[in-house]
């Protein structure tokens, strides 16, 4: 049935809410003209006096759509201006994480008037750095993504990675140091990694409720850019250096990241091409593994005894980089099953929504 | 007879809600019984509702789910939550307690 159609058309131009809701709203506007029509109809009128009635009754297109727009303001649609905006400011963040922590070192190295307490914690203020890269390119993007219900999953691994990152890096020289002189495991160890795991479940949470509003695909799209800005110039590095494992956390982590965005615009089914490039991305993830590995057996085989000089500790980055990147891999590609089936055929408007339902 | 703008909207809500309290409903079905059992008094512009509709849903006072119908139209059908029903409760107790206050100042004027 086309006669609301011209109606329609207007309604839809002037809603501005992502392209899944407009679908549902125009359904639903479609459905009560129709049933408005025939009962006119019924009543007596004309098909064509029936649907010219209904269609004043429903009211100007322009003054229905501001009413909606007003109310659905959480599915607002995409606009480059505001993603430009958000990816300025994720970089600006990005960069701020990094280089003031690394300004920190340097100053203190220089001796200037910020000498941290011990020597060992200048390395652990880069981590912070890579902590905070990692958390912001990474896991908060997962988080939004991931929504109210799933949240605890980017939390969970966010928490397993610093568990990771404090006991390799952090804690294990103070442990150590402490059991060397007592005997007996000091109970501020403990302190550190329960108080950053609150850190990351309050972040995360708080993350996942931004998924509660469609605006959260802005911060979520310009935070992936700009950690891939970032990071474009040292891939060659990253590959190189990937089997020393110095810059394995980039590589792994700017993947999923890389899959992350790629899926968050593939919700725009204007741009429905760009699903095809998540397996491409998955093949790239793929790729830096398999290169890993070659590299790591073909070190071994060309120095056998380098093996027996690595220790646990330098495994446990890597270890923890595969699996936290890994499940960042499935995480992402069970969000793209279901959108999937979130965007299946909306041609026809309430049957795919209802689907959706 | 003409309406009050901010005393029909929040009247229309309640209304709505209490609709939908008891059974779940779609857009056009709740415009004919609030009209219908207003005895005509509620016409309200059917481009409005739905405005109204989504935002509730958007609230989490209401659920919607579309229904597949052969050979017609699909509907959406608005179902009220539990925080819906709390609602409910609140904006009638509130409704009840703003007519009667009014009713109390209306009887002693005219006293």
């Amino acid at each position: 049935m086309g006669e609301f159609e011209q109606y329609l058309v207007h309604l839809r131009a002037a809603l501005d809410v992502d392209d899944p809701r407009a679908d549902e709203i125009i359904a639903e506007a479609r459905g009560h003209l129709q049933a408005q029509a025939q009962e006119l109809e019924e009543g007596g009128m004309s098909r064509e006096e029936a649907v010219a009635e209904a269609v004043r009754i429903f009211g100007e297109p322009e003054s229905v759509a501001e009413q909606l727009r007003r109310a659905n303001g959480r599915f607002r649609a995409f606009s480059l201006g505001r993603l430009l905006l958000s990816m300025a400011v994720a970089f600006a963040l990005i960069s701020a994480t990094d280089a003031v922590s690394d300004h920190l070192v340097d100053l203190s190295r220089l001796g200037l008037n910020l000498t941290l307490p011990e020597p060992r914690e200048a390395p652990a203020l880069s981590e912070a750095a890579k902590i905070g890269i990692v958390f912001l390119a990474f896991f908060l993007p997962a988080a939004i993504l991931a929504g109210r219900r799933h949240w605890w999953i980017p939390s969970a691994l966010m928490s397993v990675y610093l568990l990771g990152m404090c006991t390799q890096d952090m804690l294990a020289p103070v442990v150590l140091a402490h059991l060397e002189a007592h005997s007996w495991m000091p109970w501020y160890v403990f302190v550190w990694p329960v108080a950053m795991l609150a850190a990351v479940t309050g972040f995360t949470y708080g993350g996942a409720r931004l998924s509660e509003f469609r605006l959260a695909r802005y911060p979520l799209a310009a935070i992936a850019l700009a950690y891939a800005i970032y990071l474009a110039p040292r891939v060659w590095q990253t590959i190189t250096v990937i089997a020393g494992g110095a810059h394995l956390f980039a590589a792994l982590t700017f993947l999923p990241t890389v899959f992350l965005l790629l899926l968050a615009f593939a919700r725009r089914r204007s741009w429905p091409r760009l699903r095809l490039a998540a397996p491409a991305a998955i093949g790239a993830f793929a790729f830096f593994a398999g290169l890993g590995a070659v590299c790591s057996v073909g070190t071994a085989i060309a120095d056998p005894a380098a093996i027996l000089r690595l220790d646990l500790a330098d495994l446990i980055e890597p270890a923890i980089m595969v699996a936290v990147s890994g499940a960042g891999l499935a995480i992402a590609l069970s969000l793209l099953r279901a959108q999937r089936g979130d965007t299946t055929d909306t041609s026809a408007g309430g049957e795919a929504a209802a689907h959706r339902e | 007879m003409s309406h009050d703008s901010q005393l029909l909207k929040g009247a229309v809500k309640l209304l709505v809600l209490r609709l939908l309290a008891q059974e779940p409903m779609y857009g056009y079905q709740i415009i004919k019984l609030l009209r219908d059992r207003s005895e005509g008094y509620f016409r309200l512009g059917e481009g409005g509702l739905y405005p109204l509709l989504h935002e509730l849903e958007n609230g989490g006072l209401v659920s919607a789910r579309w229904q597949h119908q052969e050979g017609r139209p699909s509907r959406r059908y608005y179902r009220l939550s539990a925080r819906g029903e709390r609602e409910l409760a609140r904006r009638r107790q509130q409704w009840q307690g703003f007519a009667r206050a009014v009713d109390l100042v209306l009887e002693v004027s005219h006293g």
